[in-house]
């Protein structure tokens, strides 16, 4: 479980401290997702780097699989234990092959040679670049480059990931390749932290946390954010077109329980 | 009055071995008054034709002409404006009024013709100079420093303004500002915008240019396309999701359905055309 308790961060000291998170509570288990939405300063990005000791809690504390992230002596264990992917995957790609690049983190673990080919290997599948591994990472599409990103942080095997905006760079078809992904390896049992501007983005995850200035002004179920367009506009979110459809056709009779919000799960809904 | 580009093709590094072709035989009229949307994958040659339309890269065929009179670097000053991808990056002077200034400045106005200039910008961009004028570009949101970086093409008064992905990376907020502001900006100038995803400005443009591969795979009148919307998929783009649901629906049901970007409107013929309405 990653935990956070009645945290508060601030940039700056003194007089010119700036806060950028107060009270925030939640916590992420394995197999788990979780949506962070949010406007632009409304403290994310601050929240996705406490999540695994880049940023250390002020007040309250963090802890992973039970260790206090603040723990000088435990840093290795958390960052192993949470990755992070950030927004432009250019920040993170190092080595000249997309192979070279995934084999990075395990080779700074000084694993032997047989295990680190068989982590890269791994990664490399899960993410959809087998046959790949030659290439120059600035040879890849946008989506690619993100998912090759990805694969270095599954490389160290973490058991939670973090994501910091993974899709606002990318062409709607990178998004919809990263999101599958990240659908995927949650799946399979990884707790996922996703930090993104775009509400269905966000609403794909069960649970969502919406910041405003600082603080949790929503933490529930996404499906209750995505059908309520009052709550969503007081939380400063503007309503998709996707879920003003979702809403018009509920309104007309069409009934709609627990239908996801993509276009071919609403068009799907529409000939039960 | 138009910017005008005819039969267009560019390719890079004609002198080195490895040669890319950006664009081939693409086409474009932006009159004044009118918003054009460009939209293209990544790598379709959408942010090369915006260079080329102002002017920083010339052309190897075709012609590009502002008003009638062919487009060089030195035309383009004053008349096409540029916002660059993540504009904000670029801002440099320590406060928002001498930022903006820069342009108008550089074009030989006088300081106090710049500095009218940058107020008027500021104001069109809603960033007036007496509230934000004196602060440091730095200490600016994400949404106002896109919009200051906006002011500073604005304040040359360009006939057109060109913007290379204007909302990308902005929250809802910023977003939203962003395209109020530009789509305003047409009543004083031609705009062009390109963008990968056209969720955003499809509704209010006047015309859209589909690249794929450098090429043009779909040109006309927005509302022609919001109307038959299989050119997006042809050019290996997404729909807007509410056009993807109704051309989803309308392949099952075997007949069009007359599309529409408004959802409540969207509802009522699906919700016809597939039987839960009669």
């Amino acid at each position: 479980m990653i935990r956070f308790d009645n945290v508060g961060f601030a940039y700056g000291s003194g007089e010119s401290s700036v806060p950028a998170l107060e009270g925030v509570t939640l916590s992420v288990a394995p197999g788990e997702s979780i949506g962070v939405l949010g406007a632009n300063g409304s403290g994310k990005s601050t929240l996705a780097r406490l999540a695994n000791g880049l940023l250390l809690p002020q007040t309250g504390r963090v802890t992973v699989e039970g260790i206090d992230t603040s723990d000088p002596a435990r840093v290795r264990d958390v960052r192993t234990t949470v990755g992070m992917v950030f927004q432009r995957p250019d920040d993170q790609i190092v080595a000249t092959s997309v192979e070279d690049d995934v084999a990075f983190g395990p080779e700074n673990l000084g694993l032997p040679r047989d295990q680190i080919r068989e982590r890269v290997d791994d990664a490399i599948a899960a993410v959809g670049l087998t046959g790949l591994e030659r290439r120059e990472p600035h040879l890849l599409s946008g989506g690619q480059k993100q998912r090759l990103a990805i694969a270095g942080a599954l490389a160290m095997r973490p058991r939670y990931l973090v994501f910091d905006e993974p899709t606002s760079m990318l062409d709607p078809h990178g998004r919809r390749e990263v999101r599958d992904v990240i659908a995927r390896l949650t799946r399979e049992g990884r707790g996922v932290l996703l930090v993104t501007h775009d509400l269905l983005e966000a609403a794909a995850c069960r649970r969502v946390v919406v910041l405003r200035a600082g603080r949790v002004a929503f933490g529930g179920e996404s499906a209750t954010l995505v059908r309520d367009p009052r709550l969503m506009t007081s939380l400063g979110l503007e309503e998709p077109d996707l879920s003003r459809l979702v809403r018009a056709l509920g309104g007309l009779g069409v009934p709609l329980d627990g239908v996801g919000y993509t276009p071919s799960e609403v068009a799907e809904a529409l000939w039960r | 009055m138009a910017l005008r580009l005819e039969n267009i093709g560019y390719t890079y590094g004609q002198a080195s071995s490895v040669v890319t072709r950006a664009l081939a035989q693409v086409s474009l009229t932006v009159e004044a008054g009118e918003l054009v949307l460009i939209i293209g994958a990544t790598g379709s040659g959408k942010s090369t034709l915006l260079r080329v339309c102002a002017g920083l890269l010339e052309p190897q065929t075709g012609a590009v002409s502002v008003d009638a009179v062919p487009l060089t670097a030195q035309s383009a000053r004053g008349a096409v404006g540029l916002v660059f991808q993540d504009a904000e990056s670029q801002l440099f002077a320590e406060t928002v009024l001498d930022d903006v200034s820069f342009g108008p400045a550089n074009l030989g106005a006088t300081p106090q013709e710049a500095a009218d200039a940058a107020r008027r910008a500021l104001d069109a961009v809603g960033l007036p100079a007496a509230e934000f004028g004196l602060r440091s570009p730095f200490s600016l949101s994400g949404g106002e420093a896109r919009r200051a970086a906006i002011a500073g093409v604005i304040a040359m008064e360009p006939a057109y303004l060109l913007a290379d992905e204007p909302t990308a990376g902005l929250d809802a907020d910023g977003r939203r500002a962003v395209r109020e502001l530009l789509v305003a900006v047409r009543e004083k100038a031609g705009v062009v915008v390109v963008s990968h995803s056209a969720e955003e400005f499809l509704g209010h443009a006047d015309r859209v240019l589909v690249l794929m591969n450098g090429e043009c795979a779909w040109y006309g009148d927005a509302p022609s396309l919001i109307a038959d919307p299989r050119p997006f998929e042809r050019a290996g783009l997404i729909a807007p999701d509410v056009l993807a649901v109704q051309m989803l629906v309308a392949d099952r049901a075997g007949d069009s359905l007359g599309h529409t970007l408004d959802p409540e409107a969207a509802a009522r013929s699906l919700a016809l055309a597939t039987g839960w309405l009669s």
